[in-house]
């Protein structure tokens, strides 16, 4: 749809099918649109985390067969599972680094691309060392996360950060418990119309992920596009767009921000959570209730599939608070979200009845995933320059969390599984805690009310030393710190007036699910 | 809230029925079984078995009843059993009295007409048994489904046990397919990529 433009203040002045701002992301979703740049990003983004997380977590539900195969133990179970979430951590670092200077395009696509080969050697597995091999391997792919985030907060804008962000890698967490039912099935397939002994099908079934891994792959690399206005290689310095970053700064601003490593604690004992509760919550139904590991497996699989709502809720409701309190309100909802997930986790170790159980199993999910939707309601603002690094070492806190939380509550044997989750419900409560601590000098703490002295410029612009900020590197920084005035709040001075004026405001097409408050 | 109320009471109500249910059935534990029967495993030659291997070797299972015990019993099954040291660590494969929850005997060789006079069968591997140490049970069978007298080629479930081999499940196809998918993911990355810069140079110039 053109609208033609009375005066163009830039040589090329683009047309987008959504609402945009002055950095060109979108302000609003249309979720069944599969237009360039906006949605086709939000739609590869997710799709790409999924299929990692359907790698990730494809040997879990066909383990019965895998272990009699192998020869497993119940420990080369057990470390198999940790090093499958532990492989991550390093990798969502580099991930986020990689984000920054060369662009999530590039990034996610090499990184599933390169991880297909682990996917398909996991069939080529013989005994327990192999196992666990591979599954350290395959879990580096969960690095997608970081890029799918990176990639969602370039092509939205400030006020519906958190959906955006709650949706991709809610639908993309939903991989986890998608694989539970789609990986049992293939095996069937491959057992039954295909006629193979059970030792051969379990390693058929798992070309199904690794295919999937290369198919989506490709479709990053043709389809996708890093940024509004293009690719992050091919975009016109003389525009003050991105540019190359000195490493080492991006990871001083990231490093030396407190915050970033408060958040790195929350999302441990939030996502962690989650992927813990993954690996340990099937053969907890299994023998805490005498079920068949179908009905277990399938309860297993409801823990994961309520990513498809809570997740994105979580983001939502974080946008929702933020329209009305700003970010204090963002900070406040999440510490609600989460210290409700450590009481449902508690709640859960103690329910001895089986619909109980299921109840609050579901309640806890819902919780912990609106939990982790929050917190990236708040992640993307605190660093603009050191985005990629933040995001990598608030994902890297998820899965430390869950390797600790393993670790801690669910290896040894001295306790029960329901005493572990008693325990670990109990470190959620007081971890939470540490969002107090949060403080940005603009927009204000939990308790603390914002400093008078300081503007989202003065905060995302001290990023950029003197000299660089004289060559004009800071100009995106600052579009954004003009865009995130929306974190005051309400109750703030509210001119409804767009503070950068003209731009492109064509309609978008069919109808818009979710739409910031209108200008 | 009153539908949703009334919803978790009909939920409550069936799982404690069902778990009344279940107490009904009587439990048939392992201990109070007779051991009435003499089972003997070997090779199809006669020969003791060391190890087997699945999907090629066959065992003979033969089973007699002990001459001073009465059995009132209509089938008898034969089954593989696991020995001690292929339960350890492996909680999916534990020993349980109560012959419903038991997880010993997880693989049937057959089930045959029960006759005092005794019986035999040559049972050929399934492919999807796993390799571990192994001994055979008999259970014989009344009308109502129930066990009521039992035997086994291992006295302790240590001594007399034999090895089966497995399948490794592998074939030459899948080592092959796995790879050529390999191979072919990453150089179509790389050949992206060089495709990618050879068209931007190409664009820059133009």
């Amino acid at each position: 749809m053109e609208v033609p433009m009375p005066s163009a203040k830039l040589v090329e002045q683009p047309v987008f099918s959504l609402p945009v701002d002055s950095e060109h992301k979108a302000k609003s979703i249309q979720i069944f649109s599969f237009a360039q740049p906006h949605m086709r990003a939000l739609h590869l983004s997710w799709i790409s985390f999924f299929t990692c997380f359907l790698s990730t977590f494809a040997a879990p539900p066909l383990i019965p067969i895998i272990r009699d195969n192998l020869n497993l133990t119940k420990t080369d179970i057990g470390q198999a599972s940790i090093a499958s979430v532990s492989g991550s951590i390093m990798s969502r670092l580099m991930m986020g680094t990689v984000c920054d200077l060369v662009g999530p395009r590039y990034g996610s696509a090499f990184l599933i691309m390169i991880n297909a080969p682990a996917v398909f050697s996991m069939s080529l597995v013989d005994d327990a060392e192999g196992f666990l091999i591979c599954r350290f391997f395959i879990g580096f792919s969960l690095a997608t996360f970081v890029s799918c985030e990176f990639w969602v907060s370039n092509m939205f804008t400030t006020k519906i950060m958190g959906t955006a962000n709650g949706i991709a890698a809610g639908w993309g967490n939903l991989g986890g418990g998608a694989t539970q039912i789609i990986m049992p099935l293939v095996f069937h397939l491959m057992l039954h119309s295909f006629h193979n002994p059970a030792f051969t099908a379990w390693r058929l079934s798992f070309f199904l992920p690794g295919t999937a891994h290369i198919v989506v792959g490709l479709l990053v690399l043709c389809l996708g596009q890093d940024l509004p206005d293009g690719n992050h290689s091919t975009q016109l310095q003389k525009q003050g767009g991105d540019v190359k970053d000195g490493f080492n700064k991006v990871l001083y601003f990231a490093v030396t921000s407190p915050k970033t490593w408060i958040f790195f604690i929350l999302y441990g004992y939030s996502f962690g959570v989650e992927l813990t509760v993954d690996n340990i919550i099937a053969e907890y139904f299994y023998d805490r209730f005498d079920l068949n590991l179908n009905t277990a497996g399938t309860i297993a699989s409801a823990f994961g599939l309520m990513n498809i709502v809570s997740r994105p809720a979580g983001g939502y409701l974080s946008d929702c608070v933020a329209r009305r309190f700003g970010m204090r309100g963002r900070l406040w909802i999440l510490w609600t979200l989460q210290s409700l997930g450590g009481l449902l986790c508690i709640v859960l170790g103690l329910m001895s009845d089986l619909t109980a159980a299921i109840v609050a199993m579901i309640f806890f999910s819902i919780c912990v995933q609106a939990a982790c939707g929050a917190v990236f309601g708040i992640v993307p603002f605190i660093s603009r320059r050191s985005l990629g690094v933040v995001i990598g070492l608030t994902a890297c806190g998820g899965n430390v969390g869950s390797v600790l939380t393993q670790a801690l509550f669910f290896t040894s044997s001295s306790y029960h599984t329901e005493t572990g989750l008693i325990y670990m419900g109990v470190m959620i409560l007081c971890c939470t805690l540490l969002i107090i601590a949060v403080y940005f000098p603009q927009w204000g703490g939990m308790f603390f009310p914002p400093s008078k002295s300081v503007s989202e410029e003065d905060y995302y612009v001290s990023e950029w030393t003197a000299q660089e900020q004289e060559q004009g590197l800071h100009l995106a920084s600052l579009k954004f710190a003009v865009n995130a005035r929306s974190e005051r709040g309400g109750y703030c001075s509210s001119s409804s007036a767009d503070p950068e004026g003209d731009h492109p405001t064509a309609d978008g097409l069919g109808l818009s699910m979710w739409k910031s408050y209108s200008h | 809230m009153a539908s949703s109320r009334m919803l978790y009471l009909i939920l409550v109500a069936t799982v404690a029925t069902l778990g009344v249910a279940s107490c009904v059935e009587g439990q048939v534990l392992f201990s109070t079984l007779p051991k009435s029967l003499v089972v003997t495993a070997a090779l199809p030659d006669g020969k003791p078995i060391g190890e087997v291997k699945t999907g090629e070797d066959s065992i003979l299972v033969k089973w007699t009843v002990n001459s001073t015990a009465s059995v009132d019993a209509v089938k008898l099954k034969t089954k593989l059993c696991f020995a001690s040291e292929s339960q350890v660590l492996r909680g999916w494969r534990a020993t349980n009295d109560d012959l419903k929850k038991d997880k010993t005997c997880l693989y049937d060789i057959a089930t045959q007409d029960f006759s005092r006079t005794g019986g035999e069968t040559t049972y050929k591997l399934s492919k999807s048994i796993p390799g571990a140490k192994y001994f055979v049970r008999a259970y014989a069978i009344n009308a109502e489904g129930k066990q009521v007298a039992t035997g086994q080629t291992s006295p302790n479930k240590v001594a007399n046990t034999f090895t089966v081999i497995p399948i490794s499940g592998r074939s030459t196809s899948i080592d092959i397919a796995v790879g050529v998918l390999s191979i072919f993911s990453v150089s179509a990355l790389f050949g992206f990529f060089i495709f990618e810069s050879i068209y931007l140079k190409r664009k820059k110039a133009v």
